[in-house]
């Protein structure tokens, strides 16, 4: 488990890295094209198509279906499981580190 | 510590789409919601290399891909010789059932090479620029849009489609009557 757990942070990283490698040279190249950044969808988030020239956009058969089909399940609100399974990770994030913080509770 | 807290609650404003994504990719949704929850947790464990600003939805989408292939390759593909079962599960979707239409799409969608698929679906649906689904996916720009072309042709000759884009407001009336071939 740990292993596996460390090998997958390894993987991360080397993802994240590239990622932002290539965010960076793409921003460098294309200060045009704005990355989407803080402004996650709600829901669905109809006709909010970064990609301009997809020919995929609402007055295409295929864009209009593809949508639709994907908006099925987008809409669709967050099941309870990811919301517990947050706050589980939020809670054992938070419960090792008191417990090897000495005890000084409240004060500082 | 308020800065988990943002974290969090973004991420739980992209759920929606990863689920999308992964049920587009994995066929089935309980694969889909099993690849979510890998997925989140993963984030949750590499937050810390997240860099604040940058695209964490693109992020998010990423791990989700690498964690399928990677399923993918540990099962040797077997869920490839189940075809018809994928499309079981998801007709048995609640939602899903009386959409006709849409689950000729589906059928569509899934004859698609999975590159293709996934390339269709992050540029068409998710809403990610070429730039960035090119970064997701590991490979250049310009193969991404040459899979986006490819898969829309297929899905226009599948769903016997001509001159997409002209398709207009009848999209309602092929509902009804049924996607007829264009001969």
């Amino acid at each position: 488990m740990e292993d596996r757990k460390n090998q997958l942070s390894a993987e991360t990283d080397q993802l994240n890295a590239e990622t932002l490698n290539r965010t960076m040279a793409g921003a460098a190249e294309a200060p045009a094209a704005a990355p989407e950044t803080d402004a996650p969808p709600a829901g669905g988030g109809d006709g909010a198509l970064a990609s301009d020239g997809a020919d995929l956009g609402t007055s295409s058969a295929i864009g209009r279906r593809l949508k639709a089909y994907y908006d099925d399940v987008a809409s669709e609100p967050v099941p309870d499981r990811f919301l517990m399974l947050l706050e589980a990770l939020d809670k054992a994030e938070a419960e090792p580190a008191r417990a090897v913080a000495p005890p000084q509770t409240g004060r500082r | 510590m308020s800065q988990d807290v943002e974290f969090r609650r973004e991420l739980i404003s992209i759920i929606p789409n990863l689920r999308a994504f992964a049920a587009s990719l994995a066929g089935s949704f309980d694969r889909a919601d099993d690849l979510v929850q890998e997925t989140l947790v993963k984030a949750w464990d590499k937050q810390h290399t997240f860099q604040p600003g940058t695209n964490l939805k693109a992020w998010l989408f990423t791990i989700l891909r690498n964690e399928f292939y990677t399923q993918m390759r540990k099962k040797g593909r077997e869920v490839q010789d189940v075809d018809g079962i994928h499309a079981m599960q998801l007709a048995g979707h609640p939602e899903q059932q009386g959409h006709l239409d849409l689950q000729d799409f589906r059928k569509a969608l899934e004859q698609l090479p999975d590159d293709q698929r996934e390339a269709l679906i992050l540029i068409g649906a998710s809403g990610f620029s070429y730039e960035e689904a090119a970064d997701i996916c590991k490979c250049a720009v310009g193969t991404i849009k040459s899979r986006v072309s490819r898969a829309r042709t297929r899905m226009a000759d599948l769903l016997g489609i001509e001159g997409d884009g002209e398709f207009g407001p009848d999209s309602i009336s092929s509902q009804i009557i049924g996607v007829a071939p264009a001969a």
